[in-house]
């Protein structure tokens, strides 16, 4: 008796611990987001509290570290411009009392506290800044353009199908555009852009002539496709198309006997655009099939080919073709709404969570 | 009354758990560099020991006694502090991150401070009540953190004498430490406890 006793006094005692912890750390030690800025040109939103190292692996910025973490192998240093705060003693202990001086601290042991700059070496950062001159100019639908731009340096682009970069046309206004080239053309990539009204980007974009010069950041984001042997599932609406042109690609031409599936949406024909190469593909590939949808019009449209435009939302169109949805793996891109209720058809199809992904915009 | 400034005093003074127990001494020798941070140590040290010995008293009293679970106040007590010193990590570094800082490290080595399982075992051979153990903790506290600022100061001063090189830094130190815990030796006539 006295034996369960003692046990039951320490677990309750543990138990208790345990729990006022998870409590401070959920209620009452929260921390309010802060914005670093990594080498003068990325500004990255962070949850306070955390390393700079976690904080930057979140961005996908990765930086080298022998020891995971601990403070010992100094790879992962930093120099931090604004936001300094006094060293650690681990940080004194491993790097040289110059370094310090000059604000040098390691990322795994400085914690974001509050608004910082910091400068990272560049080779850490495998994303790069990429200067090209526009090639040509598509007009695609009323408001969508797709700029062709010619990398001039560095001469080529490794990317990974679905992935983004970042446009700055004017500095300090940075804008994320899909790529949607494909994978396999890695000297140019093109742009898909939406004229958004008063947007400055997008204007500012539309109003861009052949030749004229554009920088961009990139290859960034983890919407991208995995490789492996599910069937491909994209759902696109309007511009959204942009990623899924070199999943698609990639797909037919590099994964052997991999399906893909691209069901597209937009309001009217007159909002959707490159469906005529989609048409043909299909007749072309077996294993693509093209479903696309317009919400905003009365009745199915017939295309000269015959093949049809069903009416309603995309999430319908998934509801109505989808089969087997247990062996998909889903990429949407698109409005926020039209990927909501789309993540929602493809869960109730049996998708799987971890193979839903998307990019809402 | 009297007999809980008596216990208040004594615990500071003539009964300094740093000086006189010589409890306590790897904060006292590693932080006692600056007087800043030792004395943030020292706040940190009372603070943990004020509240660990209440918890403490409270279990071993409310539980442990009438359980008759008395043997099990060692494990008992660790477990407390150390869950108190993680809850004090939490909330110093989200609302004093100087503070934090300037523990660096130490501060997690106060779950492992012997000072504070030492006044926890202390108050309970001495049979004090829940006041006397209140003043005895706090004074306990807060003569650690005399100790400590006195000796940063010491070291302060020591920097510009010039020490023999073969005693180091801590050498020198504990034998400043050997040297103050005399001075406070002459406390001890002074208070009947």
């Amino acid at each position: 008796m006295t034996y369960l006793f003692s046990l039951m006094v320490m677990n309750g005692l543990i138990v208790l611990i345990l729990v006022l912890l998870i409590l401070i750390k959920r209620y009452i030690a929260v921390y309010d987001d802060y914005s670093v800025t990594i080498n003068g040109d990325m500004e990255i939103t962070v949850h306070g509290g955390q390393t700079i190292v976690s904080s930057l692996t979140q961005s996908k910025i990765f930086l080298p570290s022998a020891c995971g973490g601990k403070g010992t192998c100094g790879l992962c240093q930093v120099k931090v411009v604004e936001g300094l705060t006094d060293p650690l003693s681990i940080e004194e202990a491993v790097l040289p009392y110059k370094d310090i001086i000059e604000g040098k601290r390691l990322g795994c042991q400085t914690k974001v506290r509050g608004d910082m700059k910091i400068e990272v070496p560049e080779e850490y950062l495998s994303v790069k800044e990429y200067r090209g001159s526009i090639s040509n100019i598509v007009t695609l639908t009323h408001d969508i353009n797709r700029f062709d731009i010619d990398l001039i340096e560095p001469k080529e682009i490794d990317f990974k199908s679905g992935q983004y970069v970042v446009v700055e046309p004017i500095p300090g206004e940075t804008r994320a555009y899909s790529i949607a080239s494909i994978r396999r053309r890695r000297e140019k990539i093109s742009l898909e852009v939406k004229k958004i009204p008063n947007g400055i980007c997008s204007t500012y974009l539309h109003a861009l002539k052949e030749k004229d010069e554009l920088n961009f950041y990139g290859p960034y984001g983890d919407f991208y496709l995995r490789k492996n042997d599910h069937k491909v599932v994209c759902v696109a609406g309007g511009v959204g198309l942009a990623p899924m042109k070199s999943i698609i690609d990639e797909v037919i031409n590099e994964h052997q006997g991999r399906r893909v599936e691209l069901y597209y949406g937009a309001r009217t024909i007159d909002d959707m655009y490159d469906y005529e190469k989609y048409i043909s593909m299909t007749g072309k590939h077996e294993n693509f099939k093209f479903y696309p949808a317009l919400s905003e019009v009365e009745e199915v449209l017939h295309h000269p080919t015959g093949f049809v435009f069903d009416t309603g939302f995309i999430n319908n169109e998934i509801a109505s073709k989808l089969k087997n949805g247990d062996d998909c793996e889903a990429y949407l891109c698109g409005p926020p709404v039209m990927i909501d209720f789309s993540i929602q058809t493809l869960r109730d199809k049996g998708v799987p969570e971890e193979r839903i992904f998307y990019d809402k915009f | 009354m009297k007999m809980l400034i008596l216990i208040f005093f004594a615990s500071i003074l003539t009964n300094n758990i740093a000086l006189t127990y010589f409890l306590g001494m790897c904060p006292f020798i590693a932080i006692s560099k600056n007087t800043k941070a030792a004395s943030g140590m020292g706040m940190a040290v009372t603070y943990v020991m004020v509240i660990t010995a209440i918890v403490n008293y409270s279990i071993y009293s409310f539980v442990l006694v009438p359980m008759g679970l008395e043997y099990l106040s060692f494990l008992i007590f660790i477990i407390v502090i150390a869950g108190i010193v993680q809850v004090l990590e939490m909330l110093v570094e989200r609302f004093f991150p100087v503070l934090y800082v300037s523990f660096g490290i130490f501060l997690p080595l106060i779950t492992v401070n012997c000072a504070i399982l030492g006044l926890s075992l202390f108050m309970i051979l001495r049979d004090y009540s829940f006041l006397e153990m209140v003043f005895y903790s706090l004074g306990s506290g807060l003569g650690w953190w005399l100790a400590i600022v006195a000796m940063a100061g010491l070291r302060r001063t020591l920097m510009l004498s010039e020490p023999l090189e073969s005693l180091g830094d801590a050498g020198i130190t504990v034998i400043l430490a050997g040297f103050m815990a005399l001075g406070f030796f002459g406390f001890s006539g002074i208070l009947p406890v």
